[in-house]
């Protein structure tokens, strides 16, 4: 249990210092003090005025004495400046020559206008000073208070106004000898539950506070009504919720009881979290949705894109009018000369937190790979057939099917269909005709070379990228390279294979040879050593067909032995389309690859972190243990965000008329007095400048003119 | 008069580029005045000189009056040596002079009349009324007099001619008829050391036989020093220094005292040369120091009825 005394700050850092201090159950640091150790130190770095409860404090306290004497020169300066007269002409001068008392006073500035350079320079010298306001919160008797924070994904926006905020009720808590409960409402990060931390002193508190930071998933606002049960029985100065300006079901409940335990106040957020909608993708293009908390006001938003190096593609703007919730932009990744493959996540600038970003992946959205056997059976069994080395090549990376084509063309789930040599479709022609039109519509279409496609293999094929020699039609040449066959050249970069490096120990022995056409160079992917095609690829409508130029087993080369083959399959695949029809896909288990923290940043998924499931998507669950983040496999990757189990965000409702409901101050500007004393003094000295420019001898006035010489009237006198 | 020449002004003023120098208002403000006069009765410029009407009993002064001159009847009745003046019953030319620089033209308060623009006006509109009783009219320091409209005009033209200088007191050119009507219109400033010229100015006017009014127009300012406060520098009009004061209201009560002596110190000149002496603000109608050039009291009964 805690003691009642303070905790000297000294003693609890030298602990933190060393080793985390010692917990209890739910998480509290239990710790005992002297009262002599309290009054060694203080633990804010506070100021006398602050220690006191002063409505007012100075950061800078000593720049004050430098104030008295500063007036008193300025006095003497103000004095020496002459002043200047206001000129009026005037006819009887001789009269006032007689006069005794004329010029008997000194020629000074007016008092009130010492007293506005006075007032300039005192603006100044407090300005200097950095006064700041020390509100006092209202503690009433003499228990514990109560902190009740919001640590779900939603307070990452303000956290350090949240933080700030916590840090005064601790300061103040300090002053007054009190001890602070938390309750942590969102639980912790190694699934800690939300529970009322035992009574904990201010030296602790604030180490808890930093400590603190917000979590991906939502607060729990049910499981801290639940926690807040075993307050009941405490005598308390205070209770102050810590809220992220988010409504949710429990809300009001928890507010009011939390406010029958202890006078509740709730810190609300005049800057609510927005959240980032799911994109939808269509037709090339992104639909960029951004929901807020709360209509009334015109508002624009910038969303960015971003690559998965988190370099910035491009940028758009969203509006909302008054009366809109959800403001929407269309982001074509085109106007920023990129596929829509390179944009790996969207953020809404300026703004933290894992609920304004979400990850998208087209690049490696779910594929299947369907590979046509004979009689829609798979023949793996035999160890060299091609249907065995294929199988074996991607079984890692995908779910595949074996079937016929209209078997796997019919069945929706197939965006890649590999069609190896000894499963010839030359002759069917209604599979020919599937094939095309399957194609068209954004298939992707695998081809193996072999003796079969030598026979069948004719110019114009559309299921062939390329033309093959004429003549025979077909030319298997028997004799590539010789006895040692040809190896694998370089790969472009400018092809899907561009990051693989050719396995030199390998050598292909024959290959069907390509008819040269004008624009055979582009559809080259891969090369031999002697520059002919060993992969070729043609778009097709909105789809593909990629031909390998030699067998997927080991008749004509030994690539099957390699891992070259491995990774050229996965890269075609990966260039290829996703399935369109996903609704009866059945998302296999996707382990965690990287996962969002609270600010929304990728990190290696905690051991915590569970694999994500289609009954994780369809519960819609986000919690310590599902977590927005990237799940998947190197070939296929689903994208889980906030807004998928989050749909919609609401403003903090009105809450009972006993609860003192206040906003957050700014954590840079709050407080802080030196502003308007700049401003004021400036306004003073400006005014005070204006005074004397017009009131002074700044500017000699030249002398009117007599309109007849004092001599020349002399001359005309009778 | 006919209508033609109730508006001579005017006429004059757009036959003649001279005559449009008078302002507008001026014009009318002149026209008004001479247009009133009748009210107050068929007036003539009543003057001192030898003749049998009475004209005036004031105090002797020692050394200025003859003792033979003192009412032994009068004195008796107020226990002090009383001198009574008689009007004289001739005709003579009337002349005008008015200081048209420096001091009176001083700016005080843009809403009235400068002293220079008072004194023309009212000086204008007192030569129409002579004119009507077919007197000779005429500037001092200008030339010739004429009678009527002619007269009026004359001093139209040599009061707005820019091309005569006016010092402090009036320049005569020619030889003037004696026992001659002078109107001196000026505020009569002058420097300690200029005031001897002054009094020789006078008593040079005295030689000649010529004696009428001396008009001193003040400036509310200058009479009441109560539009000056705070720092204040005060420039003169004719190549003075300036002088400056941190507290002019400080200024008042001293200045009031001054300025208050040397109205009388004119005042005794003036007499002293047997000129009728006639103090005048700028804030009171110029009507009334035509009225104390007729010798009426403007603050008097009010003038029967215009019928």
């Amino acid at each position: 249990m805690v003691s009642g005394a303070m905790l000297s700050p000294f003693t609890a850092f030298a602990q933190d210092a060393d080793s985390p201090p010692p917990v209890n159950d739910n998480g509290a640091v239990v710790e005992t003090l002297t009262e002599a150790e309290v009054q060694a130190g203080d633990l804010f770095d506070q100021s006398w005025l602050e220690e006191q409860g002063s409505p007012i404090n100075f950061t800078n306290p000593m720049v004050l004495f430098g104030w008295p004497p500063a007036l008193l020169l300025l006095w003497f300066a103000l004095r020496s400046i002459p002043v200047r007269p206001k000129d009026v002409d005037f006819g009887p001068l001789f009269i006032l020559e007689q006069l005794k008392s004329l010029e008997a006073e000194p020629n000074q500035m007016k008092v009130l206008e010492k007293m506005i350079w006075m007032g300039a320079l005192t603006g100044a010298f407090f300005a200097a000073a950095d006064p700041r306001t020390n509100p006092q919160p209202d503690f009433v008797g003499d228990g514990p208070i109560i902190i009740a924070v919001d640590t779900g994904w939603a307070s990452a926006v303000n956290w350090n106004k949240h933080r700030e905020s916590m840090r005064e009720l601790i300061r103040h808590a300090y002053n007054d000898e009190r001890n602070v409960v938390f309750i942590n409402m969102a639980g912790g990060e190694e699934g800690q539950p939300v529970v009322a931390t035992d009574p904990m002193n201010p030296a602790v508190a604030i180490s808890y506070i930093e400590n603190l930071s917000p979590v991906p998933w939502p607060t729990d606002r049910e499981a801290a009504l639940a926690a807040i049960e075993s307050l009941q029985a405490g005598n308390y100065g205070g209770a102050y919720w810590m809220s992220n300006g988010l409504d949710d079901a429990a809300a009001l409940d928890f507010a009011t009881a939390l406010d029958q335990i202890a006078p509740l106040t709730v810190y609300d957020e005049s800057n609510r979290p927005n959240l980032f909608m799911v994109p939808e993708y269509a037709r090339g293009e992104y639909t960029l949705s951004v929901m807020r908390a709360e209509s009334g006001e015109e508002e624009i938003l910038q969303v960015s894109a971003y690559d998965i190096g988190y370099n910035l593609i491009g940028s758009e703007i969203i509006s909302f009018d008054e009366e809109d919730r959800v403001g929407s932009v269309t982001f074509n990744p085109a106007d920023y000369d990129v596929t829509a493959e390179r944009i790996f996540s969207f953020a809404i600038d300026n703004e933290t937190g894992a609920g304004a970003t979400v990850l998208v992946n087209e690049n490696y959205r779910p594929r299947s790979v369907g590979i046509v056997a004979r009689n829609g059976q798979s023949d793996t069994d035999s160890l060299l057939s091609e249907a065995r080395f294929l199988h074996a090549a991607l079984e890692p990376f995908t779910e595949i099917y074996f079937g016929s084509v209209e078997e796997l063309i019919d069945s929706g789930d197939i965006s890649v269909l590999i069609i190896p040599d000894s499963t010839p479709v030359g002759a069917d022609t209604i599979a020919q005709q599937k094939l095309e039109s399957w194609m068209n519509d954004g298939g992707t279409i695998i081809r193996f070379a072999g003796p079969n496609l030598a026979q069948e293999a004719h110019t114009n094929d559309p299921l062939l990228p390329v033309d093959l020699r004429s003549g025979s039609h077909v030319l298997v040449d028997t004799i590539v390279g010789g006895a040692e066959g040809l190896r694998v050249q370089e790969f472009s970069g400018d092809t899907p294979f561009g990051s693989i490096t050719p396995d030199e120990t390998i050598s292909i022995s024959r290959q069907i040879i390509v008819s040269p056409t004008p624009d055979l160079e582009e559809r080259v992917w891969a090369r031999l050593s002697d520059g002919s095609p060993l992969v070729t690829q043609a778009d097709r409508g909105s789809g593909q067909v990629i031909l390998f130029h030699t067998t997927a087993n080991t008749l004509w080369s030994e690539l099957p032995y390699s891992n070259n083959f491995v990774d050229m399959l996965v890269a075609t695949i990966s260039h290829s389309n996703s399935i369109e029809d996903t609704s009866d896909y059945e998302l296999p288990v996707m382990p965690p690859i990287s996962v969002l923290n609270g600010n929304g940043e990728l990190r290696s998924p905690p051991a915590i972190v569970e694999p994500l499931t289609q009954g994780v998507i369809d519960n819609r669950l986000l919690d310590t243990r599902h977590r927005p983040g990237l799940y998947g496999t190197s070939l296929m990757t689903v994208p889980y965000n906030i807004s998928n189990a989050v749909t919609s965000v609401d403003a903090l409702r009105p809450l009972p008329e006993s609860i003192t409901r206040q906003y957050y101050r700014d954590a840079q500007s709050k407080d802080e007095m030196k502003g308007w004393l700049w401003s004021g003094a400036i306004v003073l000295a400006l005014l005070g400048s204006a005074v004397l420019s017009s009131n002074r001898k700044l500017w000699g006035r030249k002398q009117e003119t007599p309109k007849i010489n004092k001599n020349e009237v002399r001359a005309l006198k009778l | 008069m006919s209508a033609d020449e109730n508006n001579l002004i005017k006429i004059l003023a757009a036959a003649d580029d001279t005559y449009a120098n008078i302002p507008p208002e001026a014009i009318l403000l002149i026209d008004e005045i001479a247009n009133d006069l009748p009210e107050y009765g068929p007036r003539k410029m009543r003057k001192k000189g030898p003749g049998s009407e009475f004209y005036d009993a004031r105090e002797f002064r020692e050394g200025f009056d003859e003792r033979r001159m003192i009412n032994a009847k009068l004195s008796a009745r107020h226990m002090r040596d009383i001198v009574v003046e008689l009007q004289a019953e001739n005709r003579q030319p009337v002349f005008f002079w008015r200081k048209g620089y420096g001091t009176t033209t001083v700016e005080y308060d843009q809403s009235r009349w400068n002293k220079k623009q008072y004194l023309e006006v009212a000086f204008l509109a007192a030569a129409k009324a002579i004119a009507y009783r077919e007197d000779m009219i005429g500037v001092l320091d200008g030339e010739g007099t004429y009678r009527g409209a002619s007269g009026v005009g004359s001093v139209v033209s040599q009061f707005y001619d820019v091309n005569i200088i006016t010092g402090n007191l009036p320049i005569i050119g020619r030889k003037i008829p004696v026992g001659s009507t002078v109107i001196l219109g000026s505020d009569f400033f002058a420097r300690p050391d200029e005031q001897d010229a002054m009094v020789d100015a006078l008593d040079q006017l005295t030689g000649l036989g010529v004696n009428g009014r001396l008009c001193m127009v003040l400036d509310p300012a200058e009479i009441d020093f109560d539009q000056f406060k705070g720092h204040v520098r005060f420039n003169g009009k004719e190549g003075e220094a300036a002088y400056i004061s941190e507290k002019a209201e400080a200024l008042k009560r001293e200045f009031n005292t001054k300025m208050n002596n040397y109205i009388e110190w004119v005042k005794d000149l003036a007499q002293s040369n047997g000129y009728e002496f006639i103090l005048q603000r700028t804030d009171e109608p110029p009507l009334n120091l035509v009225l104390k050039i007729f010798g009426i009291n403007p603050e008097g009964p009010a003038p029967s009825l215009k019928l």
